[in-house]
């Protein structure tokens, strides 16, 4: 059997032994409010992709996570690049970077809805800044990362800083800026989401929300469900890229 | 037609050249001492001596990749460190082969190779024909397109010496190019870099392990102490070329003399 067959298969099993689980669990009596049956969530799962509706959220929700995980992106590719190879500006910017980390982000929200608004904009903010360090952190890494021998081949060689940027620093960098995206794309959902939650009118969070409000717990697991697809599908592209970008790196699999 | 005339200066020169390698922690580490070497144009000087004795110190200070903590050097007669930074253009000429490969590992043997034309503007295809060309007569065809770690070790070190001669630089720096190939390999890229000597007429200095690999290619043989690295003597090797037999009675003389000259500056 090839790997690939045999890791569909284990995933297989896994869905499965959980669904088990969770079937069992509601057959010994669960309330349908605290956990509803399978059945029950497959219905309003279909029902709420059915709905036109459903997808204009969805597609909120996208955009906010989309445009937060790129915004973070772009800034992280700077910051992370400039604080790897200017060591004065990274412990400069050593304090502020454990600031940033430590501080609950989530609870910023407030402040971004004032600054920001209801609409996707504080969403979007709030999901670029939980993005922005695991893809920081990881350029920084990247960069730091050079093989001296390399250097020396271009050095020698009298390549421009620009040439030495495009043939040693950035494909020396890639596999962890890679490794980076795969984690901060996760966090630009969790901040969409969370946006959502707290101050939205729109998007797949606050379907959740609203489902909730309506005590409709299986149109609420349906919903996750959803943003769990979401998230999959992104992943999935971030991931997908590092075969794309990086084929001769080890990571990038057979 | 007359010979062409000796150049005033050499094309390569150290005087008083010392290095002190900085160290993370501890006393720094004196690899070269007082080091006066003149290498003329035209001419093949090898480099042997203990291991950590400076001999790569020393190529990488010619490379312009070090600079020297005492002393000073001149490519093509002049102090590439002038303006108290490396001279790109003065160390234009000079081409280094590592002893580490050093192969991008993001690049196929071929992009690798061709690696220096891109850095002097050359086109797509004429790198790609060039460095192919090249990776054939280093015994690589075949594996143009590979990626290098699907290469064995000899073939990396094939690959990253191909990189090195495709800018056909006037002077070229060997760092134990052939350390990592199988003796039958060895011997025919050995006389195949006779050849390319002959043939072009570049300065070569080689640093190698073997008495006899640098007395079959030297003009001349440095020979350096124990770490850290002195001038200990210089073997002039006067056999007529092309050398071809290393059984030959006056070769392993000369090689009897290198190996006494290096266990007296052993001490
Ligand atoms: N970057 C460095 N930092 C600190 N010390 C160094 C560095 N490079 C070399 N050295 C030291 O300098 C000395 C000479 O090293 P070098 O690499 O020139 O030796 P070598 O003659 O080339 O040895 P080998 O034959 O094993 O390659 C060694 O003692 C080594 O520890
Ligand atoms: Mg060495």
């Amino acid at each position: 059997m090839t790997g690939r067959a045999t890791g569909l298969l284990g995933a297989l099993v896994t869905v499965g032994v959980l669904l088990g689980a969770w079937w069992l669990a509601v057959a010994a009596g669960a309330s349908p409010f605290v956990l509803p049956s399978p059945a029950a969530v497959g219905e309003a799962f279909v029902a709420l992709v059915r709905d036109p509706a459903t997808w204009r959220e969805a597609g909120v929700t996208a955009v906010e996570v989309v445009g937060g995980f790129g915004l973070a992106l772009g800034a992280g590719l700077v910051v992370g690049v400039a604080l790897g190879r200017l060591r004065w500006l990274e412990r400069a910017a050593r304090p502020a970077l454990v600031a940033f980390q430590v501080v609950p982000k989530v609870a910023l929200v407030p402040i971004f809805v004032l600054w920001f608004g209801f609409g996707p904009g504080s969403k979007i903010v709030l999901a670029a800044l939980l993005a922005f360090l695991p893809i920081t952190m990881n350029v920084l890494l990247g960069v730091r990362s050079v093989d001296p021998g390399h250097r020396d081949v271009l050095r020698e060689l009298g390549a421009s800083r620009w040439a030495t940027l495009r043939s040693l620093d950035l494909p020396t960098a890639a596999p962890a800026v890679l490794t980076g995206a795969e984690t901060a794309v996760v966090f630009a959902v969790i901040g969409a989401v969370v946006g959502e939650f707290l101050g939205g009118s729109a998007g797949l969070g606050h379907l959740v929300v609203v489902a909730m409000n309506a005590l409709d717990t299986p149109r609420m697991f349906a919903a996750i469900l959803l943003l769990t697809l979401l998230g999959v599908v992104l992943h999935g592209t971030v991931a997908g890229a590092r075969r794309v970008l990086v084929p001769w790196h080890t990571s990038a699999g057979p | 037609m007359a010979a062409p005339a000796r150049p005033l200066s050499p094309v390569l020169r150290t005087a008083g050249v010392g290095h002190d390698h900085a160290r993370r922690r501890g006393a720094a580490t004196r690899a070269l001492v007082d080091v006066d070497l003149e290498v003329a144009e035209g001419e093949f000087v090898a480099v042997v001596g203990r291991s950590g004795c400076g001999k790569s110190t020393l190529l990488r200070i010619l490379a312009g990749l070090v600079r020297p903590t005492r002393g000073r050097i001149e490519v093509d007669g002049t102090d590439p460190w002038r303006a108290g930074s490396r001279d790109p253009a003065a160390f234009a000429p000079v081409g280094m082969v590592f002893q580490d490969p050093n192969l991008f590992p993001w690049y196929s043997v071929r992009d690798n190779v061709g690696l220096p034309l891109r850095l002097l503007g050359v086109g797509r295809a004429e790198r790609r024909h060039r460095a192919e060309d090249l990776c054939r007569g280093l015994g690589l065809a075949g594996f143009e397109t590979a990626m290098p770690r699907e290469l064995s070790g000899g073939m990396r070190q094939r690959a990253s010496i191909a990189r090195a001669l495709i800018r056909d630089p006037a002077i070229l720096l060997m760092d134990e190019p052939f350390g990592a190939l199988d003796a039958l390999t060895r011997d025919t890229m050995t006389a195949d870099l006779q050849d390319l000597h002959t043939r072009t007429r570049s300065t070569v200095v080689f640093v190698t392990h073997s008495i006899p690999e640098a007395v079959f290619l030297a003009d001349r043989v440095v020979l350096l102490t124990p770490r850290p690295g002195r001038v200990a003597a210089v073997v002039d090797v006067s056999l007529p070329r092309p050398r071809t037999d290393t059984s030959a009675p006056e070769f392993q003389a000369v090689v009897r003399r290198v190996r006494a000259e290096l266990e007296a500056a052993d001490g």
